[in-house]
Formats: C-alpha cells, structure tokens, sequence
C-alpha cells in the first residue's frame, strides 16, 4: 500500500516538475520564439504584441499556477497553424496508442518463446538469437525501419511502405498500415528484453528451488518453463513498462519513417515549425502517461509477486 | 572477455582515425549526382553530387563530437553525486525521487522540446541527452553507494578520523569507477543512436552539418534505386554499435544487465 501511494505522489510529482520545467523554459526562450514567429520587418511592436500575449505582465507564480490551472482543465490553446491543440490531439493519439500497444504486443511474442528456447536448446540457436539482438540494439530504429520496408513492402510487395488507414475504413488496411511500423519498435523491445529477461532466467536456473528439483532426477530442459519461468516475470512486466513508456518517445522517430498522423510525428513537426505552446502539451501529456504506466507496473508488480508485498 | 574489450576499443579507434583522415563536407556537383560506388567515390555519391565516403566520415565526426562530452560529463557528474551520497546529511530520498520524475522526459522528448524552442543545435543536443541520463546515474551511483558506505574500510577510515573527501577518494572512488565507464560506454553509444535519429527528424545538429542520421534523411525518398546511400552509413553504425557493445559485454568487472 505504501508503494502505491509512493506511485501516486510520484505522479503529482512529476506532474509538478516536468509542468515547471516545460514552463520555465517556455518564458525563458519566449523572445527567441518572438524573433522567429514575427520577421523583422514587421518591427519590434508586433514582436512586443507576440511577446505580450506569450507572456502575460503578471507575476512568475501567478503566471505559471494560472499555466498549470489551464493544463489540467484541458484548455490547451491554439497551436502556431491556429488549429486546437486539444482537438488535433485527441485525433492523433489513437494512432500513437495502438501502434504502442501493438508493438508490445508483437515484442512479447517475439521475446519470450525465443527466451525460453534459447534457455532451454543453449548453443547454435542462442548464439544467433543474441547476435540477432546486439545488431538490432546497435543501429537506429529509423534504420531497421527502411530495411523492413526494403524487405517486406518494396521486395515481397506485403505492406505498404507508408502512410495510415484509418480503422474506421478498413480494419484490415488498418492493421496492414500499422504492422511494419509496429515490428520495427518491436524488435527494438524484444532485443532488449531478451537480453535482460533470458539472463533472468538463466540467474533462476540455478538457484536452489531449481537445483533441488534438478536433483530429484527432472529434466532440465522442462524446469525452464516450469521452474524458472514464474519467478522471472516480474523482471519481463518491468521491462514491459519501459518498453511501453520508451514506446511514447520511440514512436516519434517511426511514426516519422512511415508518415503515420500520430502524436509522434505531431511533435516533430511541431518542432520543425517552432511550435512551443503544442510541443510543451505534447511533452507533459506523455510524461504524465509514462509516470502513469509506471504506477500501473507497481500494481502488476504486486499482484504478481507476493515478495514485493512483504517489505511494505 | 579482456579480449573482446581490446578489439571493441581498436575497432572504435580505428573508425575514429579513418573518420579524421577521410572527413569533408563536400562540394556539390551537379553532373555527379547518385553515382554509384567507385574508386574515385568508395561509396558513390549523394543526390547533390558530394562524394558519400567523405560526408559519412564527417558524420562519425560529428557523433563522436557529441556522444563524448555526454559520457564524459555523465561520469563527472556520476562521481559528484556519490559523494553527496556519501555525506550523511544530504537528503538522498528526495533527490532520487526528484531525479525520477525525469525518468519520464526521456532525451529524444527533451531535444525535440528544445528544439521547438529555439531550433538546432549541438550544445543543446548535449544538454538534452545529458539531462536525460540523469536518473540513470543516480540511481546507479546510490546503489553502489549503499553497498560502499558501509563497506568495512570506508567505515574503519571514518572511525579512525580520516577525512571524508580521503575516504571518498581511496575507499570508494576506485570501486565505483568500473562500474560508471561501463555506464559511460552506453550512455556513449545511446547517445550515438539518439544523435541519428534526432538528426534524421531534423532537430538533431543544424542541417548545414553532415551527420549519419541527416545522410540517411536524403537517402530515404532514392533509397531503392541508390542503395548505397543507405548501406554505408547503415554498416558504419553497426560498426560502432558492435564495438561499443563489445567493450560493455567484455568489462567482466561489473555486471551490467543488472541495471
């Protein structure tokens, strides 16, 4: 319980933080932001009129409580184009949201029974699987990306290599527009969470309720998944979580490759086109989802290991 | 392992001396646009005619330029850190949960929020992707910490008087430092990665720079009919992926899947 609450008061915490921050840095670059938005020759009074509405005369506290206030009530403004951002994110996240989720998915079927096989037939098979995984770790996401497409969408002609149909059309073009993407952060994930979730189980392999049961004569190769599996869960839920939180940041750089309209890419063209008011809602909105994602983990955590439940 | 270490940081080098030797930004040329791999151009040409081989090799310039200072001050401020774990008054609890919240601002958020901001740039690059690794190395350091503070010869020293930067420095320092160059190696190499995929989008160092991920940007709309474009600066990166990774898995003093 004391964790719970723990979690809960990180996420106000975070909350608080990451809304100053974003905050702090807005005021401070705000004549920076000025200078770009109005050009010269305009003149410095329209500038100043910029200036003015970015940045209101009253005090720094004032400024930033009524900043948070307006946050938390969900008026978000206009971003630079003169679009509601609250609008135009509530249409974008769904894709965000499915292509994280999906990605998971495909990282969990991909992680686990090669984790489990590689565990259990060690040798050639291991050797490859981990090789597989330093290689993917070892270049960019945007890249495995392009060779996907190469493979799968200019080669066997699968998938297409970009752009996003929405459910509400097709559920089948939908799942098809999502697929790649979703594979290249998955394998992203389930390179790393073989690599941490197989040393989990080799590390219960040897530890003495396995050994005992060794000893009685069981096979080895079964004790993978009837001993060692169960006790090694936690550490894959965890890295779930980080997959999951990783997903919101990684999902930037992939939406952007496969020209997917989700709240990745919103930020990246926010940041192209010097939007600070959308990017700093786009900022908190998923550091606040990921404090949340991890509050959800300790709750897993301790439904699914009673250990976790003894120390509070 | 002492093995693999070695040649990981010979591999590194390597690609560091071949990058200084070969970088140039290169002049456009019109007429030689998207020529493929030759021995005048090792690996081709891009869509302006600049010859490839020099563009990448400017790249891995530049990455290294930025992943290093990161690392760098990432340990500096690992080794500060623990010292102010160390004293026994600073308020370690509430720092770490400080330093937590920014678990959720992971660097490529922070750099395209500072982007937003006020544009790219390299400095900025270094600020986001240090920022970033902040949590990482708190939570590192005051784990190691917590093991160190209580270890028999740092507590002897305390007893018997010695002062307590002495007792950092001799009974502490030199067994958290294996375990920070690990941790800088992959901060290295993640930031390596981050700096690619920043530059690819666009927020990473300013367009007029080459760089691995902004090369890898204009080969993405010819990456079929000039797949050199994309198979160099692709093999590159593994390459140094690989060594780095190499240096990790083969620093057999410190265990480092477990963090």
């Amino acid at each position: 319980m004391k964790r719970l609450i723990r979690r809960i008061l990180s996420i106000l915490l975070t909350l608080i933080v990451v809304s100053f921050a974003v905050f702090t840095m807005q005021s401070f670059s705000a004549g920076d932001s000025a200078s770009y938005m109005i050009s010269e020759e305009v003149g410095g009074a329209a500038a100043d009129a910029y200036m003015k509405a970015m940045v209101p005369d009253d005090p720094f506290p004032v400024r930033y409580l009524s900043f948070l206030f307006s946050f938390l009530t969900g008026d978000w403004g206009r971003s630079v184009s003169g679009q509601d951002i609250a609008e135009l994110i509530t249409r974008k996240a769904g894709v965000t949201i499915s292509l994280s989720f999906l990605s998971i998915l495909l990282a969990v079927l991909i992680a686990l029974p090669l984790s489990i096989l590689s565990v259990r037939y060690s040798g050639l098979l291991r050797k490859a699987v981990s090789l597989s995984a330093v290689l993917i770790m070892a270049i960019p996401s945007f890249l495995t990306g392009f060779f996907l497409i190469i493979i799968f969408s200019a080669g066997l002609g699968l998938f297409p290599p970009a752009g996003y149909t929405s459910p509400s059309v097709s559920l089948l073009l939908w799942l098809r527009s999502l697929l790649l993407p979703s594979l290249t952060l998955a394998l992203l994930h389930a390179s790393l969470m073989i690599r941490i979730f197989r040393k989990a189980l080799d590390e219960n392999m040897s530890k003495p309720f396995t050994l005992s049961i060794l000893a009685f004569g069981a096979d080895r190769k079964s004790l993978v998944t009837q001993s060692a599996l169960k006790p090694s869960l936690p550490v894959l839920y965890t890295l779930i979580a980080s997959s999951l939180a990783s997903a919101a940041a990684g999902s930037a750089v992939t939406e952007s490759v496969f020209a997917l309209p989700g709240i990745g890419s919103l930020l990246v063209s926010a940041a192209l086109s010097r939007d600070a008011r959308l990017s700093g809602i786009i900022v908190m909105l998923i550091a606040l989802a990921v404090s949340v994602i991890y509050m959800l983990l300790e709750c897993v955590l301790l439904a699914a290991d009673p250990r976790t439940r003894r120390e509070a | 392992m002492k093995r693999r270490r070695l040649v990981g940081i010979i591999m590194i080098v390597l690609i560091a001396l071949l990058s200084l030797l070969l970088a140039s930004a290169g002049t456009a040329a019109g007429s030689e646009r998207l020529l493929s791999p030759s021995l005048e151009h090792p690996a081709g040409t891009d869509t302006m005619g600049r010859d490839l081989a020099g563009r990448i090799a400017y790249g891995v310039l530049v990455s290294f330029s930025i992943a290093l200072p990161v690392s760098v001050i990432s340990i500096l401020l690992g080794i500060t850190l623990s010292f102010a774990f160390s004293v026994s008054g600073f308020p370690t609890i509430p720092f770490l949960m400080l330093s937590d919240t920014m678990k959720s601002l992971p660097p490529v958020l922070l750099a395209l929020f500072l982007n937003a901001l006020s544009g790219p740039g390299m400095l900025k690059l270094i600020v986001a992707l240090t920022v970033g690794n902040v949590p990482n190395i708190a939570r590192l350091c005051h784990s190691r910490m917590m093991v160190l503070r209580s270890d028999g010869p740092s507590l002897a020293a305390l007893s018997m008087g010695v002062g307590r930067i002495k007792v950092f420095m001799t009974h502490m320092l030199p067994f958290l430092l294996p375990y920070l160059g690990t941790e800088a190696v992959s901060i290295f190499s993640a930031s390596i990665l981050t700096e690619a995929s920043l530059s690819y989008l666009g927020c990473g160092v300013p367009p007029m720079i080459p760089s691995l991920g902004s090369i890898l940007a204009e080969a993405r709309p010819v990456m079929l009919s000039a797949p050199w474009m994309i198979a160099f600066p692709a093999v590159i990166l593994a390459l140094i992926g690989i060594a780095l990774e190499m240096i990790i898995s083969g620093s057999s003093e410190t265990d480092t899947a477990s963090h």
